[in-house]
């Protein structure tokens, strides 16, 4: 979870990262360590949320974004139902 | 509408946003058939439609330039569509900010910098340039003033920036036989999505267009205009160039 917890703060802070895990999950599942349930929680659950963000997400109001997207994959990865 | 550009093939990468959407619609309304090419299909396929509802002719192919499968195929299918290309504008990339030293940066990062930035550009190049060379054309590929720095808070940007300046010279002395230009242009702050998302804040954003001479951002049309410019016969005794366009950026930081 914490490569999964990493990932997604870098995105929310920048654009640039956030793009290439949006137009490549792949690329980027591949160069990670996510397992690959975490890989699927980005997938499926997460970039529909990346994509919608701002540009850029503000850093103050980074906090909550970070903790909604995190506790979002934390329900997925603790839901064996939505697993892959 | 000048037709500067009347009858030409362009292939724009990351034609979806910012500078290269700019120089889509430019390129089109001085006459050129152009492919939009980009991973953003959304945004692709809208840029695509505004410039064919505006009376161009425009075509999005989704392409990840850092594929060299992916790269094949949008130029297979472009040639099909309007022909060879005349033009190829190597504009895809991305800025990742990263806040730590070079010894610090991870391949992640690294690669996926690189990959887009710089092997994109040998990929478009390697698969454009065999149909350019029967009747001649021009590259032009967006570099950045970040090529000249020294690190910051984006060094793989920046060497991969300046990689691009070395592949345009390189297409430039190999292809001249050929009737091939290639010149790079070297922007500073330009107001594009990427550059305000990458800046971290809109604060930040702000704070850097007033380290510049004239005083604001570049806009993506500013940038159009000198692509278009080095794209037309108006540059025909020009190749192997590098250019920047920063509003005077790069004298106001020294």
């Amino acid at each position: 979870m914490e490569t999964l917890r990493e990932l997604i703060e870098t995105a929310v802070a920048d654009y640039g990262f956030r793009l290439a895990v949006m137009w490549g999950p792949d690329d980027v599942i591949a160069m990670s360590s996510l397992t690959d349930e975490e890989a699927s929680v980005l997938k499926r659950d997460l970039l529909p949320e990346l994509k919608a963000l701002p540009d850029p997400v503000e850093p103050a109001d980074r906090p909550s974004v970070n903790k909604r997207l995190l506790e979002l994959a934390e329900g997925k990865l603790g839901s064996p139902s939505d697993s892959i | 509408m000048t037709g500067t550009i009347e009858g030409k093939v362009a292939i724009i990468t990351g034609a979806a946003t910012g500078i290269g959407r700019a120089t889509a619609e430019l390129f089109a309304s001085e006459g050129a058939s152009v492919v939009v090419a980009d991973r953003n299909d959304v945004e692709g396929e809208r840029t695509a439609a505004v410039i064919n509802e505006s009376g161009g002719d425009a075509i999005f192919l989704e392409c990840d330039v850092s594929k060299a499968d992916g790269v094949r195929q949008m130029v297979d299918r472009a040639v099909e569509r309007f022909g060879p290309p005349d033009i190829l504008v190597n504009n895809a990339g991305i800025f990742i900010r990263m806040a730590h030293r070079v010894h610090e940066i991870t391949d992640m990062e690294w690669d996926l910098t690189l990959q887009t930035n710089l092997k994109g550009a040998f990929y478009c190049c390697k698969y454009v340039l065999p149909h350019m060379m029967e009747k001649g054309g021009a590259v032009v590929s967006i570099s950045s003033v970040s090529a000249l720095g020294g690190g910051g808070t984006a060094s793989p940007y920046g060497i991969s920036k300046a990689g691009l300046i070395s592949l345009g010279r390189a297409v430039a002395s190999e292809y001249a036989e050929y009737g091939i230009r290639s010149n790079v242009i070297l922007p500073g702050l330009t107001d594009t999505p990427q550059a305000r998302g990458s800046t971290g804040s809109t604060e930040r954003f702000e704070e850097r267009t007033n380290e510049i001479l004239l005083g604001r951002a570049g806009r993506p049309e500013d940038i159009a205009r000198l692509i278009l410019f080095l794209a037309s016969d108006q540059s025909s005794f020009i190749t192997g160039a590098s250019y920047i366009i920063d509003g005077g950026g790069n004298l106001s930081s020294q």
